[in-house]
């Protein structure tokens, strides 16, 4: 919702720059129709799979780490499955109510389903492998605990790294637009006798479709986030 | 021509589909040349549309080599995070048979593959053979070498050093791949900054454009 807004409020400000720089109603329309249904179409959709799977990666790690050290402890199945969805996670705790009347072995199989995850298919591995033979479940997990932290970890870099190049790639545009306004108010009545050129007005279209690449660009590779998924459910 | 074609075949692309748009693309800026000259009466669009033309070809046909290192990066990162998977199993006490078997439900479509000719491979020869034959499909030494200390746990199985051996080869392979995929995704946000100069660059020449056209009128009213 926020992201939608937000989104929608710099469609509405270029909107409005294309206005003051034109003086004609077609460029902010065509701004306007171009970047909500780009936005509609295809951007929203990149940040939205990358939200969910970046709360499935933090809801997977926290439900591996938190029922392995339950196990450790209680050696219960049942309270580690329920130490494990204890996550603040929309997503999860609307599904885990539904599971409540499953065995514990088929509820996790269930969340395989839904973290689709290959490090989660692994948890499984190790946790039939330890119902099976028995042994130390930390022992036998250690591994498995380092790669689940590995992927959060990743997770959580690439996640700051691309806040801090958003910034930086909105200052930059919001300097570009600036040397745009600095030009249309500094040489005004000139600037009006520009834009009787169609080139000019062609090369200001060209500035809004820039803008527009740019951001597709930009969405693309912010919401990517390289992990293993589960290969075969 | 023929390499051309086997290299896009290897990169998993229709060689019938990439000539087709190639020339599909490269006919539409022709004609846009053509119809410019026509309309305004001038070669400098058709000069304009044909050196396009040409830089689009040059760019659509130079890509492969970037594909394919695409590719190979792809195919370690698969290599790291399959044998993540592999140091499990071997840590849990499986064998490195069974744990090559095992971690073949974990593998992409190209590696599992692989993996599959590997245990192929395994079964028909007992030699180190079939793990350097794997280990050189990815082009990376480190690669070999930590396929030849897998074998050395096949070879020499009571040995526990061998397994210290993989897991330290193993973690270089592992944080050398990680630290290049941030470095990746770290370098491709910071060429967006790329942008906002290209915009600027299309407002110099905007500008430009226009005081041109202002002057020429001037010089037409005078």
């Amino acid at each position: 919702m926020v992201r939608d807004l937000f989104f929608f409020i710099i469609t509405l400000v270029l909107a409005a720059i294309a206005y003051i720089a034109s003086f004609d109603i077609y460029i902010p329309i065509f701004v306007v129709v171009s970047y909500l249904l780009y936005y509609f179409a295809l951007g929203r959709k990149y940040l939205k799979k990358k939200e969910q799977l970046v709360r499935r990666i933090h809801a997977c790690y926290h439900f591996i780490n938190a029922f392995i050290i339950s196990m450790s402890v209680k050696e219960s199945l049942e309270d580690a499955y329920q130490s494990g969805i204890r996550f603040e996670d929309k997503e999860l705790n609307e599904i885990t109510p539904e599971l409540e009347n499953l065995k514990v072995s088929d509820r996790i199989t269930y969340l395989r389903e839904f973290f689709n995850l290959a490090v989660f298919k692994m948890f499984i591995n190790v946790l039939n492998l330890y119902q099976d033979q028995g042994g130390n479940i930390l022992t036998m997990s250690d591994e498995l605990i380092s790669e689940s932290t590995r992927i959060e970890k990743s997770v959580s870099e690439s996640l700051s790294e691309s806040n801090r190049y958003l910034g930086q790639f909105l200052l930059l545009w919001i300097m570009s637009v600036a040397v745009l306004l600095f030009i249309r108010f500094s040489i005004s009545s000139f600037y009006i006798s520009m834009l009787k050129s169609s080139v000019f007005v062609g090369f200001l279209i060209i500035f809004f479709i820039v803008i527009l690449f740019s951001i597709h660009l930009f969405i693309v590779r912010y919401s990517s986030i390289v992990v293993k998924e589960d290969q075969a459910k | 021509m023929k390499k051309l074609k086997s290299r896009m075949i290897n990169l998993g692309l229709s060689p019938k589909k990439e000539m087709s748009t190639g020339l599909l693309i490269s006919l539409f800026f022709i004609g846009l040349g053509v119809a410019s000259l026509f309309l305004v009466e001038t070669y400098l669009y058709l000069g304009i549309s044909i050196v396009v033309m040409l830089i689009f070809n040059i760019f659509y046909f130079t890509r492969y080599s970037s594909m394919e290192k695409t590719q190979a990066d792809q195919a370690k990162q698969d290599f790291v995070s399959l044998f993540t998977f592999f140091k499990i199993y071997l840590h849990n006490g499986y064998s490195v048979y069974t744990a090559l078997k095992e971690i073949q439900s974990f593998a992409d479509k190209q590696l599992a593959m692989f993996l599959s000719e590997l245990i192929h491979d395994i079964d028909e020869d007992k030699s180190i053979t079939p793990f350097i034959r794997f280990g050189r499909k990815f082009n990376d030494l480190i690669i070999e070498e930590m396929m030849i200390s897998i074998y050395q746990m096949i070879d020499d199985g009571s040995n526990p050093s061998h397994l210290s051996q993989f897991d330290l080869i193993f973690g270089k392979i592992s944080d050398l791949t990680y630290q290049k995929e941030l470095n990746k995704k770290r370098n491709g946000l910071a060429s967006m900054s790329t942008f906002p100069l290209v915009g600027s660059g299309v407002l110099i020449i905007m500008v430009t454009i226009g005081i041109i056209t202002v002057m020429e009128e001037m010089i037409n009213v005078l």
